[in-house]
């Protein structure tokens, strides 16, 4: 496979990004002045002798430590590269000297009850923020609506494990999104409350660029194509509104009481919608012999490869 | 309603039977094995559970700690009994849970207890549903601290699919024969095996790598149809195989910024084949033959008089001697990646990408073969080659910077960019021989084509053709192009008047490109009998007396959309213990590309949660979609309403009770055109403006209610027992245009019971005796139709298990 032109141009584009940045960065960077976006407590350093470090917090915080020790962010524990504000319970709470000289004084220490939720979120992309997973959280339906990270998420007391959640999907996602959870009971649907699927395989629950944060292919494809390989393509003789609209032109993608989660019950309904003519639209129509109170009710009997044919204009084969 | 047996399955239709293996061990008669189960599991408990220990404070499992883990495990297995009714291929449609035993679940965690484990710091494995469930699935991940994370998955999932309603022709009773289609034309009995594999390497590191690997593979027997004169059942032989290979890096060297790069390298094989397996009736000659799927004879579907008084196939009529079709579809998506995140400017965040991916196509040993009889062109006989490239070149731009005014004040602009083009071409190869009987062997006239070898039958002879016969030797090459640029700006303004409440105001503007093309350049030779049929209408002969021509068209068209989109945001938390959002979409497009795209549409959405107590919270959600394209001839207008509220209750760790209920609303219309030959007009029925020849326009309705209720009561009335109890109900009403007289409603009304019972009994801190009941019950609310099975069913089911943990 030879390389293409734009290939070459992405990395071009890469290299050049990459010195833009740090020119710019050479030209005007540095802390001080304006409020950073991301207020914590890095761009708010305090001395270093602030800092109790975590095992001070474990002579009052047992419990509390002993879970922590058992998730993944134990792992900040590591982090000596930085400063103390990077480690362990600090890393999150900030400074702590001042909390265990006067007592255990709440008001000493950062506590995530009672501050607002751009104020937690910003204190977890600290270090969450990098990456396409969360990279545009802040832009997302969540964050934008108020959803902080601790309302899908807890450090100390997950209920699921693997990403420290308060409760598994899709129950954790039905709680705001009530009314998905019907669908998801329907008889034709996809299977999430049998635990294949689960709401984030399509959706980036933390932002992204696709409407309604779905996520996309490896070759930047609808994200059905992931598990629905077969409607990929790409065909020789595309039935254009697949890729123009979408899948959810024809179907619903949660669940449907249709089969094969369609919009309609009677699929010469959904096609006759569309493949009727009208001024300002090349559809072709049906022909004068495709009788609907006969076999022609039943489309698909005949236009089988709906989504798309390598050898047949009118999807017969 | 028959009952079925679950176990085995020897009353299916042998010709339409789908060929799946049948488990040998469950073949016994259901009580006897429900007896088996229960007596084997109860020794099974007996002897595998500790005396139970006397009364004291019971704390959490603790592991077992050896050598440097931590070690926890848990296993549940046990076996489930089944007693069914009804429709046996839409329960395992809609459920598909069979009896017998099952290793219900199984966790294993390990966890270093000085953080220095030699392979892994820590350990998770789990998996369920092995043993015979239709969702099988393990999840797996392990870390080390500064060297590796590791995540696995594997999902099998057996999709067996039989709604008789799908692809169902409807045989009327009137035919004679009088053949009711009782299967889906197209189920399916699949297997999907995906599986996906991801390694980072030094994650807290400036340079971090990451390479994963997937694999998707589909097959299983199913079932489609094609038509040629009639319309057959097609055994189809699906095998789908796609591996993903991905390979990135992440570079973290600016001071908060990142960029990464990925490689991916996409796979596709598609050898699914096609077969007709369905010759039920013979010929005089003793030879099987397809009649097809449609049986219709008042309307001449296959033809007037398919059987002939000896029972015997009419030889003159539409049917298959054989088909078959193959071919090899390989798709290789190379895709690269850039992408980037950095707040490193003061008050300015940045995120992007860019995408490039270029996927090729070809369709490999394309074979194709008809043997039967088309009336209306008199062919007896096709063989196709078709060798087939596509292209899809894909570019994919993304650019968002958000810029933070002040604390309280931001603006938002995200740009997106998606450009794509499938240029696709197949070179059609096709001869074709003519007969007036599927008893009289095809006469090959004695012409040579230059361009294409034809097979040939031992008479030598002129063909007997129809006007409407196509050529007898088809050289075809199409080329198709789709294209579509999309280039997206959504710019926002978000305010927070406090930290209890914000707004958010933004337009958005999409403009589309759509382009299609179409050229054909063929090639066709048309032999006596009736060489100036078709394209070579009025053409000079050849010496031979054939004629050919080569005809070329092109066509196509560049469509544009224009769209404008107003948003609105709002929330407010009044107290800590109350939420709510509210967010308006309202859109206007000046085309729309299909009949039914909006050209305006508006999404409603409200949601509020309110916590009365730390124990007792209530939800809330208005979702209201309105969409429309009710421009003259069209009059499209549609609407998606739902109305949500949950609460749930959990005042202590012995009980809990979740309940709530949605009505769902939805709705449709358009004007569509049609026509029922001499059946009556469906009311309101009008004669149709439009070109195109058919008489009739009507409106295309489609109304849709649904209403679903649901609660969860968990109970624990002493300290080891717990007993849960839940109900799920989904009860539909709706209506359709039907345009086929008596075309069943389908699955517009119907109700569908799923309540569940359960006790769970822990004997000790290690066992945990489980008992769980469940009832699935399907019924549409509609008389039975005379043209398929009824498709209720009603299904007990009871699981039994032990769970330990260690």
């Amino acid at each position: 496979m030879t390389a293409h032109p734009i290939r070459k141009r992405i990395l071009l584009a890469g290299v050049a990004l990459c010195a833009v940045l740090f020119g710019a960065g050479q030209l005007f960077g540095g802390a001080g002045g304006k409020k950073s976006p991301v207020a914590g407590p890095r761009t708010q350093q305090a001395e270093a002798t602030k800092y109790a470090g975590a095992e001070a917090c474990q002579a009052c915080h047992a419990e509390v430590y002993e879970k922590f020790e058992a998730t993944p962010h134990w792992k900040t524990m590591l982090e000596t590269r930085r400063g103390p504000e990077w480690q362990g319970c600090e890393a999150c709470h900030g400074p702590g000297a001042d909390h265990i000289e006067a007592g255990g004084d709440k008001t000493k220490i950062f506590n995530f009850k009672g501050v607002s939720t751009k104020t937690i979120s910003e204190r977890c992309l600290q270090c969450h923020l990098y990456g396409e997973e969360h990279s545009n959280f802040a832009r997302s339906a969540h964050n934008v609506n108020d959803v902080s990270c601790v309302d899908c998420h807890s450090v100390h007391a997950a209920k699921e494990k693997q990403f420290l959640l308060v409760r598994s999907q899709p129950e954790l996602c039905y709680t705001c999104h009530l009314e998905v959870k019907p669908q998801f009971d329907r008889p034709f649907r996809h299977r999430v409350n049998q635990g294949l699927v689960d709401c984030t395989d399509c959706h980036n629950q933390h932002g992204g660029f696709v409407t309604r944060q779905l996520r996309s292919t490896a070759a930047q494809d609808a994200v059905c194509f992931t598990c629905h390989t077969d409607k990929a393509g790409p065909f020789v003789f595309e039935h254009a509104p697949v890729k123009t609209e979408g899948c959810m032109a024809c179907h619903v993608p949660h669940g449907s009481s249709n089969p094969r989660l369609l919009r309609r019950s009677q699929i010469n309904l959904l096609c006759l919608e569309c493949h009727t003519l009208t001024v300002d639209s090349d559809v072709p129509g049906i022909p004068a012999f495709h009788n609907q109170s006969q076999k022609y009710q039943a489309c698909t009997v005949c236009h089988v490869t709906v989504h798309g044919s390598n050898v047949s204009s009118v999807f017969f084969k | 309603m028959r009952r079925a047996k679950i176990l085995t399955h020897p009353d299916r239709q042998a010709s339409a039977s789908a060929p799946f293996p049948v488990a040998g061990f469950l073949s016994l008669p259901p009580r006897s094995l429900a007896r088996v189960w229960v007596c084997g599991l109860a020794v099974l408990l007996l002897a595998l559970t500790p005396p139970a220990a006397a009364q004291q404070e019971e704390k959490p499992l603790e592991g077992i700690n050896r050598g440097n883990y931590n070690i926890k495990q848990t296993f549940e297995f046990g076996g489930r009994w089944t007693d069914f009714t009804g429709n046996l291929d839409v329960y395992r449609t809609f459920v598909d849970l069979e009896a017998g035993p099952r290793l219900l679940e199984h966790t294993l965690e390990m966890r270093s207890l000085d953080h220095k484990g030699l392979l892994f710091d820590d350990f998770f494995l789990h998996s369920f549903g092995y043993g015979g469930d239709p969702e099988n699935v393990t999840r797996l991940r392990a870390y080390k601290n500064r060297w590796y994370n590791f995540s696995a998955t594997f999902h099998r999932n057996r999709n067996y699919w039989d709604f008789n309603l799908l692809a169902n022709p409807l045989n009327p009773p009137t035919s004679n024969p009088a053949v009711a289609i009782t299967d889906s034309p197209h189920r399916m009995f699949l297997v999907r095996r995906r599986s996906d594999v991801n390694l980072t390497l030094l994650p807290q590191s400036v340079v971090r790598l990451r390479f994963g690997y997937g694999r998707n593979v589909m097959e299983g027997p199913s079932f489609s149809s094609f038509h040629e004169g009639t319309d057959i059942l097609v055994f189809q032989g699906w095998k789908t195989t796609l591996d993903n290979y991905s390979a990135g890096i992440d570079l973290r060297v600016f001071p908060r910024t990142n960029i990464s790069y990925d490689q991916f390298f996409t796979k596709y094989k598609g050898d699914t084949t096609w077969e007709d397996r369905s010759l039920n009736f013979r010929l005089s000659d003793g030879r099987p033959v397809d009649l097809g799927l449609i049986f219709n004879t008042g309307a001449g579907q296959p033809c007037a008089t398919p059987l002939l008084p000896d029972g015997t196939v009419n030889p003159t009529c539409n049917a298959f001697l054989a088909y078959s079709r193959q071919g090899r579809v390989r798709t290789l998506f190379p895709t690269e990646q850039l992408s980037f995140q950095s707040s490193y400017f003061k008050n300015v965040d940045f995120s992007g990408r860019i995408a490039y991916s270029s996927a090729d196509n070809e369709l490999v040993g394309y074979d194709e073969l008809f043997q039967g009889r088309v009336t209306r062109t008199n062919q007896s006989q096709f063989t196709v080659q078709a060798p087939a490239q596509g292209r899809r070149v894909s570019v994919t731009g993304d650019l968002a910077a958000t810029f933070y005014a002040t604390d309280k004040f931001k603006v938002v602009d995200t740009f997106h960019w998606q450009h794509f083009r499938i240029p696709g071409q197949v070179l059609i190869q096709e001869c074709s021989q003519f007969s007036t009987s599927m008893l009289i062997t095809a006469n090959t006239f004695p012409a040579i084509n230059p361009l294409l070898d034809c097979p040939r039958t031992n008479t030598l002879g002129t063909p007997v053709h129809t006007n409407s016969s196509p050529a007898d030797i088809l050289i075809e090459d199409i080329s198709h192009f789709l294209g579509q640029d999309t280039r997206t700006n959504t710019f926002e303004l978000l305010y927070d008047f406090t930290r209890r409440t914000g707004v958010r105001l933004g337009y958005r503007y999409t403009h589309r490109e759509i382009t299609q093309r179409l050229a054909e350049l063929a090639d066709q030779h048309f032999f006596p009998d009736r060489p100036n049929r078709g394209a070579c209408a009025g053409r000079p002969l050849e010496p031979d007396g054939s004629c050919r021509v080569t005809t070329a068209d092109s066509h196509g068209e560049l469509f544009e959309i224009n769209e404008h989109v107003l948003l609105f945001g709002f929330w407010a938390r009044p107290v800590d213990q109350w939420r709510v959002a509210f967010d308006l979409e309202a859109a206007s497009a000046d085309r729309a590309f299909t009949r039914i795209s909006p050209r305006q549409f508006q999404i409603y959405r409200l949601r509020t949660s309110y916590r009365v107590r730390d124990w007792a919270s209530l939800n809330g959600s208005i979702m209201i979609l309105e969409r429309r394209n009710n421009v003259a001839q069209i009059e499209h207008l549609q609407h998606d309403r739902s109305y949500s509220f949950n609460a749930l209750l959990q005042p202590n760790e012995t009980f809990m009770l979740d309940f709530g209920y949605d009505f769902n609303d939805v709705f449709s219309q358009t004007n569509i055109c049609f026509t029922v030959g001499s059946a009556p007009p469906p009311p309101g029925s009008v004669p149709c403006p439009f070109v195109g020849g058919l008489p009739l326009q009507g409106l295309s309705f489609y109304n849709h209610d649904v209403h679903y209720g649901h609660f969860q009561l968990m109970w624990k009335p002493i300290r080891r027992l717990t007993t849960h109890l839940g109900y799920a109900v989904t009860s539909t009403t709706g209506s359709t245009l039907i345009l086929a007289p008596n075309t069943p409603p389908g699955p517009l009304s119907y109700n569908y019971h799923k309540p569940t019972a359960g006790l769970s009994l822990e004997m000790n801190r290690n066992v945990t005796w489980k008992v769980q009941w469940g009832y699935y019950g399907y019924n549409e609310k509609q008389l039975p139709d005379v043209f398929s099975s009824p498709r209720d069913f009603r299904g007990n089911l009871v699981l039994g298990a032990v769970r330990f943990a260690f």
